[in-house]
């Protein structure tokens, strides 16, 4: 099957870990059989000349990002692209695409109920300490209903999937999720290098999603207006997702603004534009909450617009995610979201969560604090990988640190065992050679008033270092082109 | 029935023309079953338009937003406000039992949030042995003894003028002026499930009553089965009809007379005057 020069050759498998791509060593799962074919007729110099011009094709259009971690004042890199592309078979995305649709629709609830009746505190389902020592519960919504009942508009969802085969919810990002514009990408990138083979496969498409985030947009529109004028808030230029939100714009067709663009008056949110101030109705926020109006939140904010939150609040204008979304994707609140799901659906949850501990209960403390080399941790309030605490991979040393810094702050943390990402096939630029790397897989769900969208795959990322289960691009991750496909 | 001429002026100064900013002011009394605003008006100096918008417990503050913002500014709030002398201490309490079991039921400290939360205002320090409930005392009687109890507690300090200072500032060197004396308040309160809230007002001030020229601050706490009370630390006082209520929050950033965005490196100071007045007395004369 494998010719004796192909990439593929020698690919090693590693035992316990679900590969993607090999069941076994040279047997090729069923859906990757026609993929692998194809790629095992390109030589690896011919493979080499390709990913080099899909790289070149990233920098010349300006797809990079920022990391923080050594540099705080942020390194620009392009995104490390990976031209083999990762496969999920089509009987299985539909069973994601459901679980997803429900998980989104089941955070919606729990965020109104939240911020109204607080029904799922009062039975008990969450200790409410859980949430209001959450610091994302914010007043500022209590009692307030965005247009549609929809305060989660963009879900982007973390999913692995484990050693048994199975997919498990990783973790829920429900504020500014980021990375869709890379989905976009990944694809163009993809067609352009291997125009041929592409076109091969049925593959579903991924450029309806600027449409689709279009269409939600304008479905939560204010009450009154036929056709509402939206926009991108981005914090500028120095964040590190602003190609994402530039590109959004722009194949929205949309106005990209800043903060210094907009303006409150009479509780109207107006932007400036060469004709003048025109009224905005919508605004797809790429701001977090704490910056989005100085007058409500941190007085600080240079990013935000004052007067915002009174507009939002008397209905003139509508935020996408609301403010106030964060309490739902809390890593605490995460532990509880299968009992969040069949509390307000009276259903089972479709995707499975990552068994979790919640130090601030005295008996998964206990347990966290005797199997911390079996465990990760990870600080309720993070995100983008920072502060994650893989037991297995320190020292007695640090892990004792660890504890001392959970038990100062055991709301602050939670911790679930070492799941076994999947590895997939990935092309190491070093070796020349392909080799497994853990991925992980973020979706996009878009809810709008009765409208409903799973960007059909979504960002396949790629933990880039051999043996890491870290894929963040804020971390060093790659990422792949994810296939649906039948 | 008091009726009270208010006034609120300030002046600000900014050491540079900043580009833009935009600028907040929460001091027109509030209507409620206590008070009403029978007249009200205001004027900014240089002249700009402004609007009213209501904040998230529903308040309301008069907003300008200035381009190229002048060197000085000044703004001028009047109102006659009529003022119902019910004394809203004469309540009959619920039983003591009946009472206990509804401030730790679980309901009562979800429906109060955010009135029972802490934050840098609010949280007493670790090390503090903050004044519980004993067995057998009511709400009320626990509200009157904390009253008294912060008043004893810190030393009124004018000279203070950082209007957000941490509870942890205060209780380090015991003094403070009537956000602090309201904040430590509050603290102790919701660390014994009262829900309780921070609220700004003007004070009809007689001659030994501190809050004088200023905005005044103190306490609302809810006591089952009445309702909202208030209390002033400051002066050991319960809330009455010398108190005009301007808005509550959960803490002073939820109050302040003014907040400002300014766009723009220059330094900014401000000074203010309030006085009230009751028509009653002078028609008397």
């Amino acid at each position: 099957m494998q010719n004796n020069e192909g990439l593929f050759n020698n690919y090693p498998l590693t035992n316990n870990l679900f590969d993607e791509v090999f069941s076994s060593p040279g047997k090729v799962q069923d859906y990757y059989q026609q993929l692998i074919s194809n790629f095992d007729t390109i030589t690896a110099s011919e493979y080499q000349m390709m990913n080099e011009s899909a790289k070149k094709s990233f920098l010349y259009q300006g797809i990079t990002f920022a990391t923080y971690n050594q540099n705080p004042k942020g390194v620009e890199r392009i995104f490390p692209f990976d031209l083999f592309p990762r496969i999920i078979h089509q009987p299985e995305w539909d069973v994601i695409e459901k679980g997803l649709l429900q998980r989104a629709h089941a955070i919606n609830l729990f965020l109104h109920d939240l911020y109204h009746d607080k029904k799922v505190l009062k039975d008990g389902i969450i200790p409410k300490e859980l949430v209001f020592s959450s610091g994302n519960m914010l007043k500022e919504m209590n009692g307030f209903t965005p247009p549609g009942k929809i305060y989660c508009h963009i879900s982007g969802t973390d999913l692995i999937r484990h050693s048994d085969g199975n997919y498990y919810i990783l973790e829920d990002n429900v504020r500014c999720p980021s990375g869709v514009s890379y989905v976009l990408a990944n694809r163009d990138a993809m067609k352009r290098t291997l125009s041929r083979m592409f076109k091969k496969f049925n593959v579903s498409y991924v450029f309806d999603y600027p449409a689709a985030l279009l269409e939600v947009l304008q479905s939560v529109g204010p009450k009154g207006v036929d056709e509402p004028v939206c926009v991108v808030l981005t914090p500028g230029i120095y964040n590190s997702a602003y190609y994402e939100h530039s590109a959004l714009a722009l194949k929205m067709g949309v106005e990209l603004v800043e903060g210094r663009d907009l303006f409150v008056d009479q509780d109207f949110v107006y932007m400036n534009t060469i004709y003048g101030p025109e009224k905005v109705d919508v605004i797809y926020r790429r701001i977090d909450d704490a910056f989005l109006d100085p007058l409500a939140f941190r007085p600080d904010s240079v990013l935000g617009v004052p007067g915002l939150m009174s507009a939002y609040r008397k209905g003139n204008v509508s935020l996408v995610n609301a403010p106030g979304t964060g309490v739902a994707d809390d890593k605490a609140v995460y532990a509880y979201m299968p009992e969040i799901i069949k509390y307000y659906l009276g259903e089972d949850p479709i995707l499975k969560n990552v068994p979790t501990y919640r130090c601030d209960v005295e008996s998964d403390m206990k347990y966290v604090m005797e199997h911390m080399d079996e465990l990760v941790v990870k600080p309720v309030d993070q995100s983008g990988g920072y502060g994650i605490f893989i037991g297995s991979q320190e020292t007695k040393e640090s892990i004792e640190k660890e504890k001392a810094l959970i038990k100062s702050n055991p709301r602050g943390y939670i911790a679930q065992p070492i799941m076994n990402l999947s590895v997939h096939s990935t092309y190491i630029e070093k070796t020349e050679k392909f080799e497994p790397r853990h991925v992980d897989l973020r979706t996009f769900t878009l809810i709008g008033k009765d409208y409903e969208y799973v960007l059909k795959g979504g960002l396949s990322r790629v933990a880039l270092k051999e043996g890491s289960l870290i894929v963040n691009s804020s971390q060093g991750g790659g990422s792949k082109d994810t296939w649906v496909v039948n | 029935m008091p009726i009270y001429n208010i006034s609120y002026s300030t002046q600000n100064t900014y050491s540079a023309l900043s580009k833009e900013s935009v600028l907040e002011f929460l001091v027109s009394p509030t209507k409620n079953d206590t008070q009403e605003v029978l007249e009200s008006s205001f004027e900014i100096n240089p002249d700009t338009p402004s609007y009213v918008s209501k904040n998230v417990f529903g308040f309301e503050s008069i907003r300008f937003r200035l381009k190229n913002q002048p060197e000085k500014i000044e703004f001028k709030y009047n109102a006659i406000v009529d003022k119902k002398e019910i004394n809203p201490f004469n309540f009959l309490p619920i039983p003591y039992e009946e009472e206990m079991a509804i401030i730790h039921s679980d309901s009562f400290g979800i429906d109060h949030f955010p009135f029972l939360s802490f934050d840098k205002y609010t949280r007493i320090p670790a090390d503090y042995s903050c004044p519980v409930m004993q067995e057998g005392e009511s709400v009320y009687d626990f509200l009157k003894r904390i009253n008294q109890f912060v008043n004893t507690q810190l030393t009124y300090d004018s000279s203070i003028t950082d209007a957000y200072r941490k509870l942890e500032t205060t209780l380090l060197d015991r003094k403070g002026v009537c956000q602090d004396y309201a904040h430590f308040m509050l603290a102790i309160l919701r660390v014994n499930k009262i829900p309780a809230r921070y609220v700004s007002g003007y004070l009809n001030q007689g001659d030994s009553i501190i809050g004088a020229g200023a905005i005044h601050a103190w306490v609302q706490a809810k006591i089952p089965g009445v309702g909202w009370i208030g209390f002033d630390p400051t002066n050991n006082l319960l809330e009455d009809f010398h108190y005009i209520k301007i808005s509550h929050g959960v803490d002073i950033s939820d109050c302040p007379a003014l907040k400002g965005v300014i766009k723009g490196t220059g330094e900014n100071y401000t000074s203010y005057n309030v006085s009230v007045k009751e028509q009653i007395k002078e028609v008397n004369q």
